[in-house]
């Protein structure tokens, strides 16, 4: 026993222990404060799924500013503090910079700092109305026509916009203190009560509501409070025109909710059930039913009398928090964490593990362990030294852990196989790549294995960060997508085959560059390097091959046709025959070792294009628009690939005759 | 001597730089005809591309010239390089099961694609709530139709195809109590309204249209408006008239024909089915609170005079209805979700590709497996010598 304990493996351990301290340290909650903690864990439901605060917070916040968190005076401040902030106190939140505007032209146009990145609601708000103007005429136009300048203008307005909505979500912005808020509308209630109950002869409820909104036509939202306002000074007294105020507050009311349940960009509670419903069934629907916004519930209060608790609560924990009481407002905050335990104990858990999930950032932290681990091997070649190896080893074996840890984690979350949209493929793809790698290196014990794993691994999740960014990462599926077993088989198989397209290919630049730039490159050590990839291209036509035939048979399932030559299959083809074309130009001589290096590298481009290249090609090929930004990426990692492949195809003693 | 020959031949066939040109110009075209679709649409695409043997260009000096061998050509060189390997290289021997099979199966396959381009039918059948339909319509494909009605109830109808008129200057046949000349043919026309004299010989609508040709359609939502100039003869040989019928036409022209008059216009081929169905409800869900939709499906009562089968089927996303060699997908919706269209393949070959399939799969994975094994235990007995 004691042998063990020497002063090396003592280092070894506690190395160990640090990063997966340092990997975890979500879970302990660091560095957010408790009411942020608890608003992000409150069950809301947005883009038709439910989902806590935390998860809207974020992804709205990465829309803005590309980033998850932000800087307030120079302090980071984290989503759901932001949208804490946003709903019980515009005033503040709208001086924080979140709006992050690169293009220098947009920048021009409405006369910001040129040496800015980022743009508060306040600086960006005098310029609304000119950028409502540019936008409606855009918009007519279509996508392929838009210039790039066009589509920055559109995408600021549309920020713009979900920023204010995301403010009237709960409360109306204009409304400093949501409790006296309520007391006022109850006050209505109270006061104009005998006008809906029908005392004297007036339509019975429902029918007022109807009327009401009938009336106005449109919403004009909560500016007619001031008119009604003055309505109120000057007629007060006589019986009809109380009356007649009566009814105008009424349908204020009822228009002003009108317009903000247009306006919520998340929905707060589940619809009330009929006790006949089983509670299995109460469980299942609490998930899938259409949930009421706040406003809903308000104005379902005024004129019930019966207030919704979720309506209080929210009330005293927003306005506890704007008062910067914060003792009150955890105590509050916890009562409505209670309320909704209690009320819809399935939507709760979902949204409390899903906030759990969001804390802990698993593939952040993933991505930076598997660019530690490239750095660290790769400096191992160059110090000949092995504990920073070992180390090096360490952090790849660590960041696939967190991978796998991430990846069932999305998986119980969502109820879905692994890959459901382009972000969680690419984080799949990165997390195949390693795995296939770490197989590759038991077998060859060269390194290199575990080398490309990190490189591939640290890039498909810059890729993922950035897909990110387009929205909710664990979005509902389409009709058309919604079957888990193709979804299992189908999807997951191709995907394989693009991790280990990717791997050959990045192997075959490691070859490359060995061959040119390397010191020793032995002819046994060519072999083995090339024995690696012939191995992996085999693998990889098996796979390819039976992911898209799966895709086939999916086809003819839900289509009638097994194959119909539309780009993404056309895509998945390329790749099946370039990987068959490579092993039967290799068995016909035509590729040797390098010839099929360089073979192996193209196959990048190939699964590229047939990843993301097709995704493009409904835009249009003739529009400023294509130039999106995701295909500049696509377009420079082809022409670092077309480098790699010109740089195998010159002839070895233009490039290093010294050595050779 | 002959066997000699023959040998030789095969080998010459069986050559792997064959299988690598193949390979390559498969890649090329795949990759071509994908960027192609972006400009000329899938359907087009496919016709140039993959239902031909050469892809041609047309050099605007009024003749084409091939740029690409087709799918069609490269498939067809495939099979016999695959059959002259299997061949010389001796694959159907159980020793080389794996190679075998994939090889076998990869004929198999492109037999398979051969089949269904060449008798795969795909139509569209659009139902609205509480109607029934027997038959289905192509969505590319146009026909010339003389209805008559004999009396109140009985009508009769005469069919001529879109594909009998492209390749024909005359209809006529002894049912037919007319022939038909073919003066001109449009596959897609522009119409324009034209001055009464250009047109003077011409009877009915067509007097006041002018016909030019126009490119066929290259997306989805087009209509290729087919248009034909026929001149209709009576059985003695008599002119009754010149008629131009097209796609674009909404009313029908008539002509009379023996005391009988024949309504004449130009409609989607239609399939015709010996059972009918019957939309009983369609419904399509969406997500809570937004645009996504989670479900399509359409309850539907198949009924069956002929053999007395009458049931309701729910055809929703991935389940579709088989019926007597036919399917029936969920395809699209219309008209505020009262109308269901559903997509009719019929597809005798549909079974091949999933045996061809099935073989090339397991042929691959099994060589790669027994590969795989053969080498790690080179690779122990390696290390084994080594340590």
């Amino acid at each position: 026993m004691k042998r063990y304990i020497t002063k090396q493996n003592i280092l070894k351990g506690s190395f160990f222990l640090g990063v997966i301290l340092w990997s975890m340290q979500g879970l302990f909650g660091a560095g957010v404060p408790e009411t942020a903690r608890i608003f992000g864990q409150l069950p809301i439901q947005a883009n038709g799924r439910i989902k806590p605060v935390d998860s809207l917070a974020r992804e709205t916040l990465l829309y803005f500013s590309h980033k998850q968190s932000t800087l307030v005076n120079g302090k980071k401040m984290s989503a759901s503090e932001w949208l804490l902030d946003v709903v019980s106190n515009p005033d503040i939140a709208d001086s924080y910079s979140v709006f992050k505007i690169q293009d220098g032209t947009v920048k021009d146009a409405f006369h910001l700092d040129e040496k800015e990145r980022y743009f508060s609601f306040n600086e960006l708000k005098p310029h609304y109305t000119v950028l409502e103007k540019h936008s409606i005429s855009i918009e007519k136009l279509d996508k392929s026509q838009q210039s790039l300048f066009q589509q920055h203008i559109l995408t600021l307005y549309d920020q713009l916009n979900l920023y204010m909505r995301l403010q009237s979500s709960l409360y109306p912005s204009n409304v400093v203190e949501k409790g006296v808020y309520l007391d006022e509308l109850g006050q209505i209630f109270v006061e104009y009560a005998y006008l809906l109950t029908g005392k004297h002869g007036v339509p019975p409820q429902s029918e007022i509501i109807g009327d009401a909104v009938d009336h106005s036509g449109h919403n004009h939202g909560p500016s007619s409070e001031h008119d009604h306002g003055n309505n109120h000074d000057n007629h007060d007294g006589s019986g009809i025109d109380r009356e007649n105020m009566g009814w105008k507050k009424l349908s204020f009311v009822v228009n002003s909710s009108r317009y903000y349940e247009q306006m919520a960009v998340f929905k707060v509670f589940p619809p009330e059930q009929e006790e006949s419903v089983s509670v299995k069934e109460k469980e299942s629907n609490q998930l899938t039913d259409n949930w009421a916004p706040l406003a809903t519930l308000v104005t379902r209060s005024v004129f019930t009398g019966k207030e919704n608790p979720v309506v209080r609560l929210y009330a005293s924990f927003l306005d506890a928090v704007y008062k910067k009481n914060n003792s009150k407002a955890i105590e509050s905050g916890q009562d409505l964490l209670r309320y909704y335990d209690k009320q819809v104990p399935r939507a709760f858990s979902k949204a409390k593990n899903e906030a759990l999930f969001n804390r802990l950032q698993i593939f952040y932290r993933s991505m930076v362990l598997f660019l530690l681990a490239a750095v660290c091997i790769g400096a191992s070649w160059l110090i000949k030294n092995r504990a920073v190896f070992w180390i090096g080893r360490q952090f790849v074996f660590v960041a696939f852990g967190l991978q796998v840890i991430g990846q069932v984690f999305r998986m119980v979350i969502q109820g879905r196989p692994p890959v459901t949209n382009l972000y969680s493929s690419a984080v799949f793809v990165g997390l195949m790549a390693v795995l296939l790698g770490m197989i590759v290196e038991r077998f060859f014990k060269n390194k290199l294995g575990l080398f490309v794993s990190a490189v591939i691994g640290f890039i498909t999740l810059i890729v993922a960060h950035n897909l990110s960014i387009q929205g909710d990462t664990l979005e509902m599926m389409q009709a058309v997508l919604d079957s888990n077993f193709w979804l299992s088989t189908h999807v997951v198989s191709i995907v394989i085959g693009y991790s280990g397209m990717f791997l050959s290919g990045f192997l075959g630049i490691v070859f490359i560059c060995r061959y040119f730039f390397g010191r020793s490159f032995s002819d046994e050590d060519q072999r083995e390097l090339y024995k690696m990839v012939y191995g992996i291209v085999c693998f990889n036509l098996a796979m390819n091959f039976v992911g898209t035939v799966l895709g086939g048979i999916w086809a003819d399932q839900s289509w009638g046709r097994f194959w119909g030559w539309d780009p993404k299959e056309n895509g998945a083809l390329l790749i099946v025959i370039w990987s068959a074309l490579m092993l039967h130009a290799r068995m016909a001589g035509i590729f040797r070792v390098r010839g099929f290096m360089v073979a192996a590298v193209f196959g990048n481009i190939v699964t590229a294009m047939s990843w993301f290249g097709v995704n493009m090609l409904g835009i249009g090929l003739h529009s400023y628009g294509f130039m999106d930004s995701a295909f500049v990426w696509l377009l420079l990692f082809c022409m670092v690939q077309v480098f790699f492949i010109i740089l195998g195809l010159l002839p070895p003693k233009w490039v290093t005759p010294k050595i050779r | 001597m002959l066997n000699q020959i023959l040998s030789k031949v095969m080998v010459r066939l069986s050559s792997l730089k064959i299988t690598v040109v193949c390979l390559f110009s498969l890649f090329v075209l795949v990759f071509v005809g994908t960027l192609a679709q972006v400009s000329y649409g899938i359907y087009q695409t496919q016709q140039r591309f993959f239902l031909s043997a050469f892809v041609w260009l047309d050099t605007g000096f009024g003749f084409s010239i091939p740029i690409l061998p087709g799918a069609e050509l490269i498939g067809s060189i495939m099979i016999i390089n695959l059959s002259a390997v299997i061949w010389t290289k001796n694959l159907l021997s159980v020793k080389k099961l794996g190679l075998g099979l994939m090889h076998v199966g990869m004929i198999f396959l492109l037999v398979g694609a051969w089949i269904t381009s060449a008798a795969g039918i795909e139509s569209q059948m659009a139902i609205k709530e509480g109607q029934t339909a027997s038959y289905s319509e192509s969505s590319r494909v146009n026909e010339l139709v003389f209805e008559a009605s004999l009396n109140d109830t009985q009508n009769k109808e005469y069919v001529i195809s879109q594909q009998y008129l492209e390749k024909n200057t005359f209809v006529e046949d002894t049912q037919l109590p007319f022939t038909i000349k073919l003066l001109n043919v449009w596959p897609n026309a522009w119409l324009r309204r034209a001055s009464d004299l250009e047109n003077s010989q011409v009877k009915g609508l067509g007097q006041s249209i002018s016909v030019a040709p126009k490119p066929l359609a290259t997306q989805d939502n087009e209509l290729n408006f087919f248009t034909v100039k026929i001149e209709i003869l009576n059985k003695e040989g008599g002119s009754e008239g010149v008629w131009i019928v097209s796609r674009g036409l909404g009313a029908k022209q008539t002509v009379i024909i023996d005391d009988l008059s024949y309504d004449m216009s130009i409609r989607s081929e239609r399939y015709h089915y010996p059972f009918s169905i019957t939309l009983k409800d369609f419904t399509h869900d969406v997500y809570p609170g937004t645009q996504i939709p989670k479900n399509f499906s359409s309850l539907v009562e198949l009924n069956d005079s002929e053999t007395g089968e009458t049931r309701d089927v729910l055809v929703y996303m991935n389940h579709p209805l088989r019926y007597r060699g036919h399917t029936f997908f969920q395809a699209s919706y219309g008209e505020n979700n009262t109308l269901s269209v559903l997509q009719v393949v019929k597809n005798p070959g549909w079974r091949i590709p999933y045996i061809a399939c099935l073989m090339i799969s397991f042929g691959l994975c099994f060589h790669f497996l027994v590969k795989l094994a053969a080498f790690s235990n080179k690779q122990r007995k390696r290390e084994k010598g080594l340590s």
